[in-house]
């Protein structure tokens, strides 16, 4: 399994501003640090609209994973932003239902089927209550990093000891 | 009983429609159903339009299909995850 790249560069504290806005800010961020090519950023912010990600957890924390197509990207990544005030997002797989989503889990990965262990990890967080709030409560990005290194499988190094 | 073609499908055929398909995987494996799962992109769905025998899906299903489609996102929220995985058995084994 490939290393998935997270480190406090990609953790966003406080985010505002429209869904759009929001996207576009942790895409661009995403090509600075030269994990994804620049046709990254208007490949999620078009796919969120035609596929959209919010997702309703049974905390009162939406949260919402937009990724798009493989050739966009050069190396496995996640960035997270935790946002100030929640923004609307479509729910996925839903005609015309929108969650105030909370916290963003942008995705970039470049083989198909590849990350089964993350994503399943990914979608367990999302299921527990306890640690969707305590991340959402980070106060510090290395906190954030901290948390979702210690519950996710981002490298498969570290693995073993969940 | 004839073995199942299942497509499996997302938005970008990746992230949620991997851990959708993995989870079918071991549901019909504990219930000793042989499946053919595919796993695709939502777009491609018309490519298996004659053989498919089920759609299981994150993504909005804006076109009428021959076989049925059932909702996924509860395989990534858990919220009505058992009421999607007896749905799905239930046309599995017919």
């Amino acid at each position: 399994m490939a290393d998935f790249y997270l480190d406090e560069n990609l953790v966003f504290l406080q985010a505002a501003g429209t869904r759009e806005e929001i996207l576009r800010e942790m895409a661009e961020n995403l090509v600075k640090e030269e994990l994804v090519k620049t046709s990254f950023v208007t490949g999620v912010i078009e796919r969120e609209k035609e596929y959209p990600t919010g997702l309703p957890t049974s905390s009162s924390l939406s949260v919402a994973i937009p990724h798009t197509d493989i050739e966009h990207v050069k190396k496995d990544a996640i960035s997270i932003a935790l946002l100030r005030e929640p923004v609307a997002f479509q729910v996925m797989g839903e005609a015309s239902m929108e969650t105030p989503v909370s916290i963003i889990f942008m995705l970039a990965m470049q083989q198909s089927h590849a990350q089964l262990t993350l994503l399943r990890d990914l979608m367990d967080f999302l299921q527990n209550e306890t640690t969707l709030q305590a991340l959402f409560d980070s106060k510090t990005k290395e906190d954030v990093v901290k948390l979702i290194d210690r519950k996710l499988s981002l490298s498969a190094s570290k693995g073993g000891d969940r | 009983m004839a073995k199942k073609q299942v497509l499996v499908a997302c938005g970008a055929g990746i992230a949620t429609s991997t851990v959708v398909n993995s989870a079918i995987e071991e549901m019909a494996k504990e219930n000793k159903i042989d499946v053919n799962l595919i796993q695709i992109k939502i777009a491609e769905v018309n490519t298996y339009v004659d053989t498919a025998d089920l759609l299981v899906t994150t993504a909005m299903v804006k076109t009428a299909y021959p076989f049925p489609v059932i909702n996924a996102r509860s395989f990534l929220t858990g919220i009505g995850l058992e009421e999607t995985k007896e749905e799905i058995l239930k046309e599995l084994k017919k």
